[in-house]
């Protein structure tokens, strides 16, 4: 009796206890006051509250607050701390350099779990950032009002961009000294190029996945341009519905090398003194190594359909925010001073003095890869050839309807 | 005398008079009490995880509205199991990457075990020489983050495949090592072996170190030689040990992520884990919670299947000094090709990594590993916004230093609260053996070890990101890095806490219970004196694991608690390979100090041997 | 002094009993010793005594307080109950020195340190230790390390003592002396002792009262000397006695209404009290109590010698008759030759018999 007493003591706390954790966390994942949300949108004068803006007591707010905490996708905001704490010595600026995936993740379980840690989102990932996000009240999209004339309107609604990016191709100028290795993309899909070309790997990298599903997106234009560079229409492997599909399908069974890391991807290609350096599919901010590590990678600027595909990076108020104020100070900061003009001169380096002054935030992304949205900046030496390349355009909808069965057709695909 | 029936009457159950009793019982059992508890407890921490992972992967989660956009989310479906067993995706997200990792696991286990038990056997049983250097630095290897030897290897052995600075085997003798040499397969396994092998070591020279010669002599006297003695003698006994190793090292080694990932990624070589990763970064957590579950099913068929086939071997030899001896084999003219042998493989798997990595640290280009290029601008140097993006030398970052504080202190208080934990565990299932309580609390104790270390860092950041009763929302602080370490890492420390348990003979605390001291003195004065020295080992291996941990925690990271490891990752992301030499140095040197402090305290114990309970 | 008692003890353990049902009482001052064989349950008494088991029903007393009663939901923890325990292996802290692993009980009683150091060395000296104070427990010899374990039971001042087993370890010397010393530390403390034990040397020798045990149950419960003239069933009779008892088995036959018993080469003339119930009967004879003579007497059985086994005071002898075996004991270290012809004959007021189905002694106790 007294064992059996025990035994069934001992089944029902642990099943309890069990039981009783588990309902604690469903509970949880139900609750999502609006009406909490509204208040602070009203007092923070965010959203449909955000008319009159008036800048001084912006400022003043957010000198009181004291502190901007910032999720980020890019590791390079992390250099203006120390500027832009010279700027507003009252305001302490700390960035967590999480990377595309975990900044989404980190500010949706935040908020989930009703912690409201983060003032200013930044980060890539279109489909999940608007679909995601901002339509479901994580993230607050907001433009101060000085720049509304200076940003055209698809760069700022229903999301303000930041900087705009793009995957482009990066070959070695020592291997290719006189000409680009190819004018067609589908040039790459040829035997001489298996095991030559390199990529960063798309599953855990939100901006190459982006470039993966802009050229799907635009599977008409890829099937026109194979059919300019075979002279025949394109014949689709099993299971394969378009032609940018078929495009991957093919450089993955042509030996895509993945990377793990951009910036080794850059090395890849550009290194000096290889025999047999790669092509690499690049974000083109990267071609700033040429200085810093003497690589000697040159764009691809002229390749039939498409030479750059272009994916934002957004920034955002995260709901809740604690130093709304302040994130709005910081997205000023991070969009350039006011002061900055076609005019401007800016000279190397850029995150120093004047140039510093004028470009704020701006400064470590100051490069022919990173482009702002702002219409009234001068371009970066090199910058001309952005302008100069075709590029397509990541569409949000696109990403977020179609993105988890292209993960399944990468995963398929990649797999040997 | 005849027998009289007893006229006694029993007490009705629910009467008061019964309850109180049985309350009063329960003074008599502290273990008891105390077992509730953790059980209690460690099922919050415990089967929560395993119930949540096994509700989402038979419900609907919101990224499977690209699939189904009518589903709502939290209906029960087979969804998820249709996708990963029999969809098309089943070949490339399950089957093959499932294949790998079992042959991974297989061929690590293999080599990694009769490694371990090899060197075992000869610094525990045999006269080798530098018994003593050799036990010390045989465990380094698993004070690195395991993908260091990784790093190490690519280092040395990468090609044109992957581009960039060139490996030091091509820039020595101007051959390309072939793809299946530098990626893949082949140097997954001998990375993850020439890591994991510490495990079978451990194991094994804690079991070797009580057979009884006498045991053996007693088959030399029977005539048998010692081949015969050494397979019909010694390996029997050893078989429970045995077991063990060759299950734990399996288990780890399915769930291991960091090595696979970084050498099998260039030839798209992909394993479980890396699978479970890339389908937790899409936030797809049905599947990721699928394949989890699946690892999870395996490990514990390994685990069942060990103990049927080694049996149950729950006896074990208290100390009490009695007649056991222990000769040393002699090794006769195999003594010194032995030593040399076992010297060579410590200089490659300690000595050649940590030159690596030092090497690296000291030049000023990525991959020219010339003598003039070397600097000690990465340890000592001040900022220079011209090299490394104006990073500044170790001593001179703060960022290096605050991590290196958070990494110690987060290592130390683990291996403090996991050693005291560990001993109340193995105090209530020690005491309490063969009861029900104890055998779950044995067994929810060891669960944390067959979760994948990135699917219980996911879960936990869902359970603890709100007050729970009286608990607050631990999200973001030091307290939820801390409580993932220690669950983590208390499969071992609970094994240990039952083994140093077992060693203390209950007539010890039953004399003091009868002289009238009472519980919280008794584990004061005496179990608690008597079982540190067991515990030690079960710290130590807390501390050592913690500093090196990564994936359990990288979610849990920010910039204020930011540790050491994931600052290496960080810095490797960055391509800034000379910092990251730099810090995994630190790290490894802060690893072997603390190992070195903590024999030197104890008498020489440290890492001697887990018993292989 | 006080008395220890124990009513209707029961204890299983996974529905294998330990103690069937056991009545004892311990009279004060006295020397009880339980006896049996490994299993019999006397371990598990002296453990439900002590507290570290719990019986299924029962009650037990110590002294004037009920410490455990399963009808009245009484239970007292053996921090509660003032006893003292020896056990089997000391259990001596091995991290603490002689002089700690007497007094850390003592310090939990809250008595003042002159109190302590006063009874500390009291029991040190009784013990004749005092120089080993400051020693640690694998410093010490078995014999050393036992004398430790007394000296707790001396500090402590306990009215009752348990002891489980605690010669055992000892080697034969250090065992005699021992026994000695054990006895020596119940008449001085005047505790209640209960003394747990199967060898019957030391339940002879040191016991006022021996409760033997088999099967969880009790066997006997009497002085030495009944128990060893009288035992009360066969089981007794076997177990007590080195070396042991004779027995016999055979047909009970009444002639001119005399019962005869005929077993073997022995015809036993039964006496007139000694009324079997059966036509079988065992008879059984201490070996010390049967007669021997190298010549031929009338009537003496003739036997031949087996073997011889000295054993210094006196000699272990076997001999074979033509149907039966038997063992002898007799003073003196004698030399005599296997082989050779002996005659025996058996003191018949020593035997004792018993049936062979209860197994108890037919001659009832006056």
């Amino acid at each position: 009796m007294n064992i059996r007493f025990s035994r069934l003591a001992a089944t029902l706390a642990v099943g309890a206890v069990a039981i009783s954790g588990f309902t604690a966390l469903q509970t949880q994942a139900a609750m999502k006051p609006s009406a909490e949300m509204e208040a602070w949108l009203k007092t923070a004068k965010l959203g449909v509250y955000n008319k009159d803006e008036n800048w001084a007591e912006v400022v003043a707010n957010a000198k009181r607050e004291g502190e901007v905490v910032v999720y980020t996708s890019s590791g390079r905001i992390a250099k203006l701390v120390q500027p832009f704490n010279a700027l507003y010595p009252e305001i302490k600026l700390t960035v967590h350099d999480l990377g595309s995936v975990k900044s989404v993740e980190k500010t949706i379980r935040e908020q989930d779990a009703s912690i409201f840690n983060a003032d200013i989102v930044t980060t890539g990932n279109s489909g999940q950032v608007i679909h995601g996000m901002v339509n479901k009240n994580y993230l607050v999209n907001y433009v101060p009002q000085a720049y509304r004339d200076r940003i055209p309107e698809e760069s700022r609604e229903p999301l303000l961009v930041r900087v705009n990016e793009a995957m482009v191709i990066f070959y070695n100028t020592e291997a290719y000294p006189s000409a680009a290795p190819i004018k067609n993309l589908w040039e790459l899909t040829e035997a001489k190029y298996e095991g030559r070309v390199g990529m960063k790997n798309p599953m855990s990298s939100g901006s190459t996945f982006m470039g993966v599903m802009t050229l799907i997106q635009n599977h008409e234009e890829m099937a026109a341009a194979y059919q300019r560079y075979a002279g025949k229409p394109i014949k689709l492997g099993e299971g394969i519905t378009n032609a940018g599909q078929e495009f991957w399908a093919r450089m993955l069974a042509n030996d895509l090398v993945i990377f793990k890391s951009g910036s080794k991807l850059a090395g890849a290609s550009g290194k000096k003194g290889q025999k047999k350096p790669l092509i690499a599919f690049a974000n083109m901010t990267y071609i700033a190594r040429n200085e810093s590590k003497g690589y000697v990678n040159k764009i691809l600027a002229d390749v039939d359909p498409v030479a750059k595909l272009v994916y934002p990076t957004f920034t955002a108020i995260a709901r809740q925010a604690p130093h709304p104020n302040a994130a709005k100070l910081f997205t000023a900061y991070l969009l350039g001073s006011t002061n900055l003009s076609k005019a401007s001169d800016i000279k190397k380096p850029y995150m120093k003095g004047t140039s510093l002054d004028l470009l704020q935030g701006l400064a470590p992304y100051y490069d022919p890869g990173s482009v702002s949205p702002r219409d009234d900046v001068p371009l970066p030496a090199g910058g001309e050839i952005w302008a100069a390349m075709k590029g397509w355009n990541v569409d949000p909808d696109f990403m977020w309807n179609e993105g988890p069965k292209m993960r399944d057709f990468w995963t398929v695909h990649s797999s040997k | 005398m005849a027998l009289p029936q007893t006229d006694r009457p029993r007490l009705p159950v629910f009467s008061a008079r019964n309850i109180s009793y049985q309350f009063y019982r329960l003074r008599n059992r502290p273990e008891l009490i105390l077992g509730v508890l953790c059980l209690a407890v460690l099922g919050l921490l415990v089967l929560v995880p395993l119930f949540e992972i096994i509700h989402d992967s038979l419900t609907y989660q919101s990224y499977d509205k690209a699939y189904r956009p009518d589903a709502e989310v939290g209906g029960f479906t087979l969804f998820h199991l249709e996708r990963v067993f029999t969809g098309p995706l089943s070949y490339a997200l399950l089957i093959k990457p499932l294949l790998n990792s079992i042959g991974i696991g297989f061929f690590v286990t293999a080599i990694g075990v009769s490694v371990g038990a090899g060197l075992a056997w000869l610094l525990v049983r045999t006269n080798i020489h530098f018994k003593g250097t050799f036990g010390a630095l045989i465990v380094i290897p698993y004070m690195m983050p395991s993908w260091v030897l990784a790093l190490a290897w690519l280092s040395l052995f990468k090609n044109d495949r992957i581009g960039g600075t060139e490996g030091m085997f091509t820039s020595l003798f101007g051959v390309q090592p072939p793809d299946w040499v530098s990626y893949g397969f082949l140097p997954i396994v001998i990375c993850l072996a020439l890591h994991y092998y510490v495990y079978g070591y451990l194991l094994m020279s804690g079991a070797l170190a009580t057979v009884d010669s006498e045991l053996e002599e007693a088959g030399a006297i029977c005539g048998m030689n010692r081949r015969q003695r050494l397979w019909r003698i010694t390996v029997p006994l050893l078989m429970p040990a045995l077991g063990s190793a060759i299950v734990l090292t399996f288990i780890r080694i399915l769930g291991t992520f960091g090595t696979p990932a970084l050498l099998g990624l260039p030839v798209r070589f992909f394993t479980f884990s890396t699978q479970i990763y890339a389908s937790l970064n899409a936030r797809n957590s049905g599947d990721a919670y699928v394949l989890a579950l699946v690892l999870i099913v395996m490990a514990i068929t390994f685990i069942w299947i060990n103990s049927r086939i080694i049996g149950i071997r729950k006896s074990f030899v208290t100390l009490t000094g009695k007649g056991f001896r222990q000769n040393e084999i002699g090794l006769g003219m195999w003594r010194w090709p032995a030593t040399i042998g076992v010297s060579i493989f410590v200089v490659i798997t300690v000595f050649m990594p940590m030159l690596i990595l030092l090497w690296e640290s000291l030049i000023i280009t990525p991959g020219e590993y010339t003598f003039e290029g070397l600097t000690a601008h990465f340890w000592f140097g001040e900022s220079d916004p011209d090299i490394a993006y104006g990073e500044p030398g170790i001593i001179h970052s703060p960022g290096i230093l605050t991590a290196l504080w958070n990494s110690i202190k987060l290592g130390v208080s683990a291996a403090v609260v996991n050693g005291f934990v560990g001993l109340m565990i193995g105090y209530a299932a020690v005491r309490g053996r063969g009861s029900l309580l104890s055998k779950w609390l044995e067994g929810v104790a060891f669960a944390p070890y067959i979760f994948p270390s990135i699917a219980l860092g996911a879960i936990y950041i869902g359970m603890f990101s709100t007050p729970f009763g009286p608990i607050p929302a631990l999200y973001g602080t030091f307290a939820i890095l801390l409580l993932i370490t220690v669950v983590k890492n208390l499969p071992f420390t609970s094994r240990t806490g039952i083994a140093a348990m077992l060693q203390i003979d209950k007539s010890l605390e039953e004399t003091a219970r009868v002289q009238g001291i009472g519980w919280f003195r008794r584990m004061v004065q005496i179990i608690i004196p008597m079982s540190t020295s067991g515990l030690i080992s079960g710290m130590l291996l807390t501390f050592i694991t913690t500093m090196r941990e990564l994936s359990l925690i990288i979610l849990l990271l920010s910039p204020t608690n930011m540790v050491l490891t994931g600052l290496i990752f960080n810095y490797n992301e960055q391509d800034m390979t000379q910092h990251s030499g730099a810090v995994t140095l630190l790290l490894v040197m802060v690893i072997i100090g603390m190992n070195l402090v903590v024999r030197v305290l104890s008498g020489g114990k440290g890492l001697s041997g887990l018993k292989s309970g | 002094m006080q008395k220890i008692v124990l009513n209707g003890i029961q204890k299983s353990y996974a529905k294998e009993p330990a103690v069937r049902h056991l009545d004892l009482i311990v009279e004060p001052g006295s020397f009880l010793t339980i006896l049996g064989p490994s299993g019999c349950g006397k371990t598990t008494t002296l453990r439900s005594i002590a507290g570290l088991e719990e019986p299924d029903a029962g009650d037990i007393q110590l002294g004037d307080r009920t410490v455990f009663s399963r009808s009245q939901g009484i239970i007292v923890p053996p921090e509660q109950r003032n006893l003292g325990l020896i056990f089997q292996s000391y259990a001596l802290w091995p991290h603490m020195t002689v002089e700690r692993n007497i007094t850390l009980a003592l310090k939990e009683q809250k008595l003042s340190s002159g109190e302590v150091e006063s009874r500390l060395q009291s029991a040190l000296e009784m013990v004749q230790l005092t120089p080993y104070r400051n020693r640690y427990p694998s410093e010490l010899s078995g014999g050393q390390q036992q004398r430790v374990a007394v000296a707790r039971l001396i500090a402590l001042r306990s009215q009752f003592l348990l002891m489980d087993e605690p010669l055992s370890n000892l080697d034969a010397k250090l065992r005699t002396e021992m026994r000695t010393e054990l006895k020596r530390l119940h008449r001085e403390l005047e505790a209640t002792t209960v003394y747990v034990t199967h060898d019957q040397i030391e339940a002879l020798t040191l016991s006022d009262i021996i409760v033997v045990m088999n099967g969880g149950l009790v066997m006997q419960q009497g002085t030495p000397y009944d128990i060893y003239h009288h035992p009360g069933n066969l089981f007794v009779a076997e177990f007590i006695g080195d070396p042991p008892i004779n027995k016999f088995t055979g047909s009970f036959i009444r002639e001119d209404g005399v019962g005869i018993l005929q077993c073997g080469d022995h015809r036993l003339t039964l006496p007139c009290h000694v009324i079997p119930t059966r036509e079988t009967l065992v008879a059984t004879i201490r070996p010390e109590n049967i007669m021997i003579s190298e010549q031929e007497k009338d009537g003496w059985l003739k036997t031949t010698l087996d073997s011889v086994q000295p054993t210094g005071a006196s000699t272990i002898l076997q001999v074979k008759s033509e149907k039966s075996v038997m063992t002898l004991l007799q003073p003196g270290f004698m030399r005599m030759a296997v082989g050779d012809s002996v005659w025996v004959q058996m003191d018949m007021t020593k035997v004792n018999y018993f049936d062979p189905e209860t197994e108890q002694n037919l001659i009832s106790e006056g």
